[in-house]
């Protein structure tokens, strides 16, 4: 799409001036972020656009309006005026390249069938739903109950998402880069030496460790060496239990792939 | 789900983890007739899937890796009987036991003749148990 379905030639216009004034600024100027964020926010209506497009496949609307942002912030940033294209036409590419990164990362290849991803996302909010009433992780029954549909479509579901976290092992796992490295996390990670001592292939451990994002890390170093459950460790990070069981199937794999002398 | 305590189920499969999804989703079955919460399942889920990819890192070539579920009132046993390379159980200071032993309330492995029959023992912690 482009802006000019809803913007004016004054609207245009306004935009040019900025990208004029904007490109001669640097990142310590005083007007650099109200200009760059002027501009974001004119084309935010652009990554709206283009996160619909992407809206039933499995993802959050909001989560893709955020990451597309991200990629429009990156266009803005890069935009060349000379090179004579509007900045809509530029910026395109790039948010929906910012968004299919996002479902790549999530593991979600965009030919999963729709109905298992919809089961996959409305199994996990209904088991944070009721875990917060129940004051622990529900059943099967009861979620079948919850949700009005069979067990077998639970099953279904749970074992969709734990075929989804097995096979993307080759995703990035970014979606821990917008992680805030709270204080909790850094004291996990720092212990992470002390809990492996005993490991006696500990050596080919630690480079693997290394690489995971720093969230997974402290997951797996809560969950195997801390004895936290699941369920304490998905409130501790603000994220639901199946989140949490997704990337410790992810991570073992990970890890399992690059581990040697495990046996 | 209705509550079946007393079950019986055996799988074989090929030694590779090509086949291990059918494992992982016998597990889950077995666990939600249990009544066990998500939670439980999918860390028992985990175990099993972790367990043998274990043995398969010594499984001899073309063979077959057995998994037997038996569910009684009070825990669920799991066990994986392997055809070993190398005659010996997996040791018990790797991540891996680790890993199985922070997943399950027990877990054990011995060899008889040139398998391992490793067993993973859970006591549900769900709605029945609570």
């Amino acid at each position: 799409m482009n802006n000019s379905t809803h913007w004016t030639e004054r609207d245009r216009e306004h935009e040019h001036e900025l990208l004029a004034q904007f490109k001669g600024l640097k990142s310590s100027d005083p007007e650099y972020q109200s200009i760059r964020d002027e501009l974001v926010l004119m084309n935010l209506p652009l990554v709206q656009h283009l996160a619909r497009r992407f809206r039933d496949r499995g993802e959050p609307y909001d989560d893709l309006v955020q990451v597309g942002t991200m990629g429009l912030i990156k266009a803005v940033d890069r935009f060349d005026a000379d090179r004579g294209v509007e900045l809509s036409t530029y910026a395109t590419p790039t948010i929906i390249g910012e968004i299919k990164r996002h479902f790549r990362d999530r593991g979600w290849a965009i030919r999963v069938p729709r109905r298992l991803q919809e089961l996959r996302i409305a199994i996990s909010r209904a088991s944070a739903e009721l875990s917060q009433g129940l004051g622990r992780s529900p059943t099967v029954t009861e979620m079948a109950t919850h949700l009005d549909i069979s067990e077998d479509e639970v099953l279904e579901g749970l074992q969709s998402a734990q075929a989804y976290a097995t096979a993307s092992i080759d995703s990035s796992s970014s979606d821990s880069e917008s992680e805030d490295g709270g204080g909790s996390l850094q004291d996990v990670l720092g212990s992470l030496d002390d809990a492996i001592e005993d490991i006696e292939n500990r050596e080919s451990l630690k480079p693997l460790l290394a690489e995971l994002p720093e969230r997974e890390r402290a997951i797996l170093v809560m969950r195997f060496f801390q004895d936290r459950t699941q369920s304490e460790i998905a409130e501790e990070l603000g994220i639901s239990q199946m989140h949490v069981s997704r990337l410790l199937a992810r991570t073992l794999t990970k890890l399992r792939a690059g581990l040697a002398d495990d046996y | 789900m209705t509550n079946q305590p007393e079950a019986a189920i055996r799988l074989t499969i090929p030694a590779s983890s090509a086949y291990l999804s059918l494992a992982r989703a016998a597990t889950s079955a077995v666990c939600a007739r249990m009544d066990f919460s998500i939670e439980q399942i999918e860390d028992t889920t985990l175990a099993v899937n972790e367990a043998a990819s274990l043995l398969l890192v010594d499984a001899q070539p073309d063979s077959e890796l057995q998994i037997n579920w038996q569910s009684s009132a009070s825990d669920l046993l799991v066990e994986l009987v392997s055809h070993s390379s190398s005659g010996r159980p997996p040791r018990r200071t790797t991540f891996a036991w680790t890993v199985l032993s922070a997943l399950v309330d027990d877990v054990d492995a011995v060899l008889a003749a040139d398998r391992i029959r490793l067993s993973l023992t859970v006591h549900p912690t769900g709605a029945l148990a609570q």
